[in-house]
């Protein structure tokens, strides 16, 4: 019993003509009924699917892939992420440890450091050490307070410019798309 | 100004001439693309993805295959990439993994997003409307291997040689993918249209 013919010999009617099968197989197909219909099936298919078009891209792909080549390459995004979460790590370890506030506690108090760096700073026979030193103190006190006097009010700030960094350098260089 | 140009130039870095073979190339990369992933977002992702490999490698192509078969070829992985990675999506938030035969990626994007953009919409089409969309819709039904084989054969003209090339897989397989995405075709239009639609 002669095979109806496979996929190869229907690619090659399809593609030039019965005139590329051998004999015997020119033969079966013309006798065959259920292989003429197939390859007038296909050619059918084939016709349509000639008339495909392509589809409209959405615009801006050039300026996405523009931008892109002109700043950080992609896999650079992910060492950005790691530092960032890597800083934030540490600082988070020195806040379990209260490393800030326990060097803080054995330091003389914040009067005495004000005092020592103004001596640090000016001359010392210029002014008096004592009134600026209480001048400075009174000025600053709320912002000491707060920021200076605690360790974890200025790691608190520390941490929020780490993400406000990190944010900034992932919206203007590392952006993965762009909207349309 | 000729592809081959075009290729020399960009491979001296000038950018005119990347923005040249984006519009060369874009709407068929995205159409390949689409037809794979399925989503217009993702298939979007993919073209930028692509024409940015296109730029970072253009000095590894070496004029042995034509442009767009290098081209299509970093297309078709980009692709399947994005599916794998959607795969991933898939094991790490859902119990119910495809059994073990039903394991191929086409599967798993058909599980993951059961109705396609090429369904839901018409916005992707801007010209000959109906016709096209009944052919869209209708290679959009197919086996994902069968529809890129048909998109790239009768979209982009490629060969079988080429397109075996392309997909890393035998002639005859293409051939194969060829008949059977016609044979399916051909169910799927003359089951939903009459021969006047699709004439």
């Amino acid at each position: 019993m002669t095979l109806h013919l496979n996929e190869n010999e229907v690619f090659d009617i399809l593609s030039g003509g019965r005139g590329k099968l051998p004999e015997d197989r020119k033969t079966h197909l013309d006798a065959c009924n259920f292989c003429q219909l197939q390859v007038k099936e296909q050619a059918a298919i084939n016709s349509i699917l000639t008339k495909m078009k392509s589809l409209k891209a959405p615009a801006g792909i050039y300026e996405y892939v523009s931008q892109k080549i002109n700043r950080k390459p992609a896999n650079q995004k992910d060492w950005f992420f790691y530092i960032t979460l890597g800083t934030l790590a540490i600082v988070a370890l020195l806040l379990y440890f209260d490393f800030g506030s326990t060097k803080m506690q054995i330091k003389s108090n914040r009067l005495d450091q004000v005092r020592e760096f103004i001596q640090d700073k000016i001359a010392i026979n210029k002014i008096n050490i004592e009134e600026n030193t209480e001048l400075l103190y009174q000025k600053f006190n709320g912002f000491f307070k707060v920021i200076g006097r605690s360790a974890y009010g200025s790691t608190i700030i520390f941490v929020f410019f780490v993400v406000l960094f990190y944010l900034f350098i992932d919206q203007h260089f590392l952006r993965k798309k762009i909207r349309h | 100004m000729n592809e081959q140009e075009l290729i020399g130039r960009l491979k001296r870095g000038d950018h005119q001439s990347l923005k040249d073979i984006i519009e060369l190339y874009q709407d068929y990369v995205y159409t390949v693309a689409l037809q794979m992933v399925k989503k217009k977002e993702i298939a979007e992702e993919v073209a930028q993805d692509v024409f940015i490999k296109v730029y970072q490698k253009i000095n590894s192509y070496e004029y042995r295959a034509k442009f767009s078969t290098w081209l299509f070829t970093i297309v078709y992985r980009t692709a399947l990439n994005y599916l794998e990675k959607k795969h991933i999506l898939v094991a790490a938030s859902d119990f119910s993994l495809p059994d073990a035969d039903d394991s191929s990626i086409e599967s798993v994007q058909n599980k993951f997003s059961p109705q396609s953009d090429w369904q839901n919409t018409d916005k992707v089409f801007e010209s000959d409307h109906g016709q096209q969309q009944i052919i869209y819709k209708a290679i959009d039904s197919l086996d994902m291997k069968q529809g890129v084989v048909i998109t790239l054969h009768y979209l982009k003209e490629f060969s079988v040689n080429e397109i075996a090339e392309i997909m890393q897989i035998s002639v005859n397989t293409v051939k194969t993918h060829l008949f059977r995405g016609r044979e399916n075709l051909k169910n799927t239009l003359l089951k939903n249209y009459s021969v006047e639609d699709l004439l």
